[in-house]
């Protein structure tokens, strides 16, 4: 019935037997037809591809008003003394950038991801549940725009302990942190209804013969994903609604003098934190596992062990969240076991980038963009995880723990884990969107800008944390000033960079550039390059052929 | 329709599982003091019994080969201004025998104020060997304007307690619970 309320959502009247009726744009794809058909259109789409361009869009905005903030907390950092702001503003804008870039940009743009693709690839006609979609957008500004409201506009100044909003700097934070609290409520609701939808879709909408372990790779993570936040993102809710109950109802969930227990908050908060940061890396390892076997012309290597590794690394994700906690106060035993079972972690992930390599090794590789991305993924995302590694281990973590080193980990695995297979998802399917090619000069420009951007930011920061600099703080020792100062020149490399990533996909989007066809990359398999470039409005309104399906994936995975 | 049928349960299902997540984290915070309390892997004050009295009567007599140190710490958290400091700050102890310790308070304002104390111990493996007979911290105390008070702690430790620990710190912490309306009266 999807097909039908969707014609109905957009005063279409093209009957539903027909095989591709989605080749017209709809009025909304121009402002030709008038404002308010283009206003309208994109508030009230329910079509999976509209909505995956609203969050893909959202979340590169969000990139920018992140990056802003990164940007102004490494001037900051350029040299010791207090420079530009006081440093209450400068903790505020390290508390926002860090939500900002986790919920406004990572998770989001994931979202929009398996929106325009998931569909595509597992040959439905659109998502399960198409107006819940577009409601799981729409209230993502209302979220945003609240926490920023809450930076600049309360009296009080925004929220200025981090984005871990330990009690009882939260609980007895200025008056903005409602505002937050608020604004947390609404992306959960949103991540949860996304969640909901991508399994309704995977579980029901997969064409005919597409059976379960014929399943692309990027649907499995998100299949995966979606689990992991049903399960965690509620526990956040929870969590900040307790903030919420000792600000102003009087209880103390969190507050000693009466019976509660500060680092409760966060044992619930990390239950909830771990996870999440695996719902921004397993949609990455999907994404990667697209693309290399795409560009070195080989099958994926070892696919039923990738996906049992995401399997066993989401389980994990929910019994090792004491790591981020050592120092709280936690008896020995309990300190052995989460070292233990996190260092456990390495395991599943050590499968996965050797099956990458593995996919590689002897293939026929071209290096274009996505594929530039995919391999500097696999080795900045392994750097990280070896620094993870260290961190997990208990003697050393007292040691590495709030300084510098934590900073260069979590950046190594979201910026040049997260981020950059989210370029390479955009660069690999943009001529599937646009039906045209992106600047593959400008591309490469893009990926040597950044990498180079990414490794002068975050590796001297390794360094910066092992000689003792702490983290959260506007000022630092002078010992540290020129490795703070590489920092911050690799900072603003990073920072422009992105803006020739904004003027490629702009320019490709509004029509520029070479025309692609339906397969787009030469060693493409996958049902989303059965369809014309760019996918029509509509596809699969018919499902895909039995042996359609059965022939892309004997292309694509090792069986 | 089949299809629109199992959208539906998947809906269901997963709202219900949102909704009972949701549930599970408020469920946490009395079943994180019973597991903590249940398999000893606690290392808060508060749930290892450190805030309930034991009884004075010991039946065998004390170890008086061992001696152990305990050390009082006295802080006050953000923004109290009473004197709060123990009258002992170093005590050697044998474990088995009661030990009667003062602490001293002083309300420095000039309002009346409720205050709490929150212990807490280190090293934590020591908590369950702790026992308290007496303490300020069992009740709120109260203080009118410039009136002070001696504050009586007795304490035992376990002869069980395990032979490697030869320091015990105790680390009070004294909160402002005076109600709301009275403190901006």
């Amino acid at each position: 019935m999807t097909q039908e309320e969707h014609h109905h959502a957009h005063g279409h009247d093209d009957g539903h037997h027909h095989g591709h009726v989605g080749h017209m744009p709809p009025p909304h794809h121009s402002l030709k037809n008038g404002f308010w058909p283009w206003i309208s259109g994109w508030l009230f789409t329910t079509n999976h591809k509209d909505i995956g361009t609203l969050y893909m869009l959202f979340s590169l905005l969000m990139l920018f008003v992140g990056g802003t903030m990164a940007l102004l907390i490494r001037l900051e950092l350029f040299q010791p003394g207090l420079q530009f702001f006081d440093p209450n503003f400068y903790n505020e804008l390290v508390t926002v950038h860090g939500l900002v870039m986790i919920f406004g940009v990572i998770m989001p743009s994931f979202v929009g991801l398996a929106n325009w693709m998931v569909p595509m690839m597992i040959g439905a006609p659109d998502m399960a549940l198409p107006r819940l979609n577009n409601w799981s957008f729409w209230i993502l500004p209302f979220a945003f725009s609240l926490l920023i409201i809450s930076m600049f506009m309360v009296p009080g100044g925004g929220p200025n302990f981090g984005w871990t909003m330990y009690a009882p700097l939260s609980t007895k934070g200025p008056p903005s942190t409602d505002y937050l609290i608020v604004s947390i409520h609404l992306m959960g609701i949103s991540s949860v209804l996304g969640a909901i939808n991508i399994i309704a879709t995977i579980i029901n909408l997969r064409a005919p013969g597409m059976t379960w372990m014929k399943l692309p790779l990027f649907v499995w993570t998100w299949f995966i994903t979606a689990f992991l936040l049903i399960g965690a993102m509620p526990i956040l809710a929870g969590v900040v609604t307790m903030v919420l109950f000792d600000r102003h109802f009087g209880t103390t969930f969190f507050d000693a003098a009466g019976g509660g227990d500060p680092v409760m908050f966060q044992h619930l908060f990390w239950f909830f934190g771990h996870p999440e940061v695996y719902i921004m890396i397993l949609p990455a390892f999907g994404i990667v596992s697209e693309v290399i076997p795409t560009f070195a012309r080989k099958k994926l290597f070892g696919y039923e062990f990738m996906v049992g590794a995401v399997a066993a690394i989401a389980f994990l994700s929910y019994i090792v969240w004491g790591h981020h906690m050592f120092t709280a106060g936690m008896a020995v035993g309990t300190q052995v076991y989460f070292m233990y079972v996190t260092m456990l972690i390495a395991v599943p992930t050590g499968i996965k980038v050797f099956n990458w390599v593995g996919t590689m090794w002897r293939g026929s590789l071209t290096f274009e963009t996505p594929m530039l991305f995919a391999i500097a993924f696999v080795i900045l995302f392994t750097i990280g995880g070896f620094s993870g590694l260290m961190l997990a281990i208990v003697p050393a973590d007292y040691q590495y723990q709030d300084t510098y080193f934590v900073v260069a980990h979590f950046h190594y695995v979201l910026v040049a884990g997260a981020l950059l297979s989210i370029f390479s998802a955009v660069y690999y399917w943009l001529p599937k969107w646009t039906g045209r090619y992106y600047n593959e000069a400008m591309g490469k420009w893009h990926f040597w800008l950044t990498v180079i951007g990414v490794n002068l930011t975050f590796f001297p920061m390794h360094f910066l944390g092992l000689a003792g600099m702490p983290r959260r703080i506007a000022d630092y020792a002078p010992q540290y000033t020129e490795f703070n100062m590489v920092c911050t020149v690799g900072a603003f490399i990073l920072g422009f960079a992105q803006l020739l990533f904004l003027f490629n996909v702009l320019r490709t989007m509004f029509g520029k550039g070479e025309r692609a066809d339906g397969r787009v990359w030469e060693g493409s398999h996958g049902l989303e390059w059965t369809l014309d470039s760019p996918a029509p409005y509509h596809s699969f309104s018919t499902p895909p052929k039995i042996g359609e399906i059965a022939h892309e994936v004997s292309d694509k995975y090792v069986r | 329709m089949a299809d629109k049928k199992s959208n539906r349960k998947i809906i269901i299902i997963g709202s219900v599982a949102a909704a009972i997540m949701f549930a599970f984290c408020f469920a946490i915070v009395p079943v994180y003091s019973l597991i903590c309390q249940a398999t000893g892997i606690n290392t808060s004050a508060a749930n290892s019994g450190l805030l309930t009295a034991v009884s004075a009567e010991t039946k065998e007599p004390p170890d008086m080969s061992r001696t152990i140190k305990v050390q009082f710490v006295a802080v006050n958290n953000k923004g109290m201004p009473w004197e709060f400091y123990p009258r002992t700050k170093t005590i050697d102890v044998h474990p088995g025998e009661n030990n009667k310790v003062y602490f001293f308070a002083k309300n420095t304002t000039d309002k009346t104020m409720s205050v709490q104390a929150i212990p807490s111990m280190t090293p934590t493996d020591a908590l369950t060997y702790f026992h308290k007979i007496q303490c300020f911290c069992f009740n709120q105390q109260t203080l009118k304007s410039q009136e002070s008070k001696e504050m009586p702690m007795i304490f035992r430790i376990d002869k069980e307690i395990p032979k490697d620990i030869r320091v015990i710190t105790l680390v009070y912490t004294l909160f402002d619970t005076t109600p709301k309306e009275t403190k901006k009266g």
